[in-house]
């Protein structure tokens, strides 16, 4: 497990306090006799340090979700509150991580650079932006690669730059579209406790939209199930697994095979 | 509830329908405006003197000449002896260009000892060699036709190499697994293969052809678009000039489309029995 | 050790020909009495009596002179304009007309018109260059911006950069390839009209040199004009190559 050492200056907790509501959510693409319902009436709330992951069949609208939730998308109805206040766009407390993370990061930026480009972007000086630039590679196992570019990192490692990108911006709500669908086996359980692992350090929340339904149950507090046309939530499966996971033990107890069964029937329900 | 939304439906693909055509027609009017705005701006520069009638001549003119032009036998002739000489040049340029371009590409050796010939080529302004060719040749359609050539034939030979290089190792080794012959080979999965980077040279070539053919006859007075709108300058006829630059520009357009045409006719006719489309 | 070796044999590889063939030319052409083929060796003799008399370096330097401002008038004007027009669907629609048309213009016929309305004096020239350099680099930069992945775009959205920064960080290096590629053409054509404009009609500048020898059966040092010419063709992109490659270590590299 390559996860950060403790003690490391991203130590300093943020704890999300941050609540992510989402109230009668709809979104239909295009208008007319092509008018496409994705979902309607999602209602989820997200309590702040809560892990949530969203699982559903390929194309229900796992991705539109997200993006509505990101502020990327505007929803045809309803509407999402973080803090209270209503979304309108992306804003500051929401970091988002890509699937795609070789187009997310810049190819003609340093890797440190790109984590720090939402921070300049902010006005942060130079001084102040790249100790906490490389604070964020740091806790996300990547301490040394910043002065590297991001096409002479691994696929894993840029996905950790991505993620760090998201943690320097000081986001306490990570939203994240299948993070992990585009590495192997073994990285994608190393990112996934790299995940866990940033909500006890860092007391961040995290949406995470997954096709995998272990992986969804090993991470969750609660998994979402979407299904139906249009989509809507058609279960909530709250896991009690405690807050100390590992990728043997877990897997392993019968709670895991229990809630992981459910959420495999919700899905596979007509 | 279904009754709804076919009714919802119904109503929604007249509204799309209209709605698109609508788009498209408001987008031909936001071109004309532009259009407009431009033929206004240069106008009004002409209207407030800022610049001398000699120079800037009224749009209005312009336009009863350009309209006069289409009438005339002059503008018409001279247009065929550009199309001529840029022709003659393309097509000498193609069939040399993409011979030559084929060998050099399959064999290595014989583009690494042309390879600085080919970029000096490349970036040789050809037309400076117009005042030796004149010397050499005269003012006669043979020479047009020799300077254009050897302007465009660089672009063509060019293409044709990158293209004949940019075989898939995987094709080119399926090919040769399967032992398929010299000539079948050649046909069939290298000239396919290359055809789109050919075809890309040729419509450069082409540019560059009515480019070259328009500025000699600018500079030697050969008979063509380029000399009459010389011509016309010198006769202090702006507004001649103008004419004929607007149809330079409608030409260069005009040839372009064709192409476009062409290449798009040729190549999905190509790419239909075209190895390169089965994956192995 | 050993790359010194396979450099020598690479050079050499791509050296014989060339050798070759200026060897043959200058045997060949010695003692030619057809004049308008003098001996390669009467050639360089001319270059080396011009370069001497200083003459020839003024007419260098003025089509040298030509060709930069005229390129860097282009490529600015290029840029801004086409990152205007690549950042707005709307516009480039609207504008796609009107930016085909100039694109496919033959640019050699604005000569005639610019010097007959300006003079025969070198801003005349710089203009007509200036103009004819926009248009490649106009439509490399709109295609650039274009086809930046949307991903990048989610990414500047969801982190809330500035129009501004993203502009300068995000939207122009990456088109930078393409609006590199516009440039090469721009160069090229820059480089045509140059030598258009100072046969047309000029006071001073290579093209002028080899018009007036021409006029003058000078047949000797119109070719070395003509060699020149194609010489500071040749190191114009050359050097240029080199400036793209610093310019896109990025994106070379990460193809590989
Ligand atoms: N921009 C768009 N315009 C119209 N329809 C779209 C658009 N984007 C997505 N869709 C449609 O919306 C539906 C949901 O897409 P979405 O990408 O959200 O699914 P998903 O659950 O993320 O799928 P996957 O698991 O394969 O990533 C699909 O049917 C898709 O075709
Ligand atoms: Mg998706």
């Amino acid at each position: 497990m390559t996860t950060a050492a403790e003690g490391t200056a991203m130590d300093d907790p943020r704890q999300s306090t941050a609540t992510l509501e989402v109230r009668g959510l709809a979104k239909t693409y295009g208008t007319g006799a092509e008018a496409h319902e994705i979902f309607a009436g999602i209602d989820l709330t997200v309590a702040p340090r809560e892990i949530v992951c969203i699982v559903g069949p390929s194309g229900v609208g796992k991705t539109t979700l997200l993006r509505c939730i990101g502020g990327l998308l505007a929803p045809t109805a309803g509407e999402v509150l973080v803090e209270g206040q209503r979304l309108r766009g992306p804003v500051p407390q929401i970091g988002i991580v890509f699937q795609d993370y070789s187009r997310s990061l810049l190819p003609w930026m340093r890797t440190v650079d790109n984590v720090a480009f939402p921070l300049e972007s902010k006005g942060m000086k130079k001084s102040e932006r790249i100790p906490r630039a490389e604070a964020a590679l740091e806790a996300v196992g990547l301490a040394g690669s910043g002065s590297r570019y991001p096409w002479q990192l691994s696929g894993g490692m840029q996905q950790r730059a991505a993620i760090a990108r998201a943690i320097a911006y000081e986001a306490e709500i990570l939203l994240m579209d299948e993070p992990f669908a585009s590495v192997d086996a073994q990285t994608r359980a190393d990112l996934e406790d790299l995940a866990l692992d940033l909500r006890q350090r860092l007391g961040v929340t995290l949406v995470l939209v997954t096709h995998d339904i272990d992986e969804a149950v090993y991470l969750s507090d609660r998994v979402v199930v979407l299904s139906g046309r249009p989509a809507s939530v058609v279960d909530v499966v709250d896991i009690h697994l405690g807050d100390d996971r590992d990728q043997l033990t877990t897997k392993s107890l019968p709670e895991f095979t229990e809630d992981r069964a459910r959420v495999l029937r919700q899905i596979r329900r007509p | 509830m279904s009754s709804t939304s076919t009714r919802v439906a119904g109503t929604a693909i007249r509204t799309r329908q209209s709605s698109r055509v609508r788009g498209r027609s408001w987008l031909l009017v936001q071109q004309l405006a532009i259009g407009l705005g431009i033929v206004l701006v240069w106008w009004l520069v002409y209207a407030l003197g800022w610049l001398s009638t000699d120079i800037l001549p009224s749009p209005l003119s312009v336009l009863v000449q350009f309209v006069l032009l289409a009438g005339s036998g002059t503008f018409w002739v001279a247009l065929l002896q550009t199309l001529a000489t840029a022709a003659t040049g393309l097509v000498i340029a193609t069939v040399v260009g993409v011979a030559l371009g084929l060998v050099l590409g399959l064999a290595p050796p014989a583009e690494r000892a042309t390879r600085f010939l080919l970029d000096l080529g490349r970036s040789f302004p050809v037309i400076a060699l117009l005042p030796v060719m004149v010397l050499i040749l005269g003012t006669r359609f043979q020479m047009e036709a020799t300077v254009v050539f050897l302007a465009v034939f660089w672009p063509v030979l060019l293409q044709t190499i990158y293209g004949s290089r940019r075989i898939d190792p995987v094709v080119r080794d399926t090919t040769r697994a399967y032992g398929i012959r010299l000539r079948l080979r050649f046909l069939k999965v290298l000239l396919p293969a290359a055809a789109p980077f050919i075809a890309t040279g040729v419509r450069i070539g082409a540019s560059l052809a009515i480019l070259v053919a328009v500025g000699i006859e600018l500079l030697v007075r050969t008979p063509g678009l380029g000399f009459e709108l010389g011509a016309a300058q010198s006769e202090l006829r702006p507004d001649i000039a103008f004419a004929y630059l607007i149809y330079a520009g409608l030409l260069g357009l005009g040839v372009n489309a064709l192409l476009e045409r062409l290449e798009s006719l040729v190549l999905t006719w190509n790419a239909r029995g075209d190895v390169l489309e089965v994956q192995p | 050790m050993r790359s010194t070796r396979s450099f020598l044999l690479a050079f050499l590889e791509q050296a014989w020909l060339p050798v070759l063939l200026v060897v043959i030319w200058w045997f060949a052409s010695e003692g030619n009495t057809n004049p308008f083929f003098p001996p390669l060796s009467k050639i360089w003799d001319s270059f080396v009596t011009e370069m001497s008399s200083g003459q020839m370096e003024l007419h260098l330097w003025a089509s040298t002179r030509n060709i930069l401002i005229g390129l860097a008038v282009g490529v600015v004007v290029g840029v801004v304009g086409g990152t205007v027009i690549g950042l707005s669907r709307r516009l480039r629609a609207v504008l796609n007309p009107y930016l085909q048309f100039f694109r496919t213009l033959p640019q050699v016929a604005i000569i005639p018109i610019i010097i007959g309305a300006f003079g025969i004096t070198a801003v005349p020239k710089i203009w007509a260059i200036g103009f004819a350099c926009i248009w490649p680099v106009l439509l490399n930069t709109v295609d650039g911006i274009r086809a930046i992945d949307p991903g990048v775009r989610d990414m500047v959205d969801a982190y809330r950069i500035t129009t501004w920064r993203s502009i300068f960080r995000v939207v122009l290096p990456g088109a930078l390839p393409q609006i590199m590629a516009g440039i090469r053409i721009s160069l090229s054509v820059a480089v045509v009209l140059m030598v258009v404009s100072e046969i047309y009609a000029a006071t001073e500048g290579v093209g002028y040199f080899i018009h007036i020898t021409t006029g003058l059966f000078q047949t000797d040092k119109t070719w070395m004009g003509t060699l020149l010419v194609g010489l500071m063709g040749y190191l114009l992109s050359v050097i240029f190559l080199l400036i793209e490659k610093r310019a896109l270590r990025w994106y070379h590299e990460s193809a590989s």
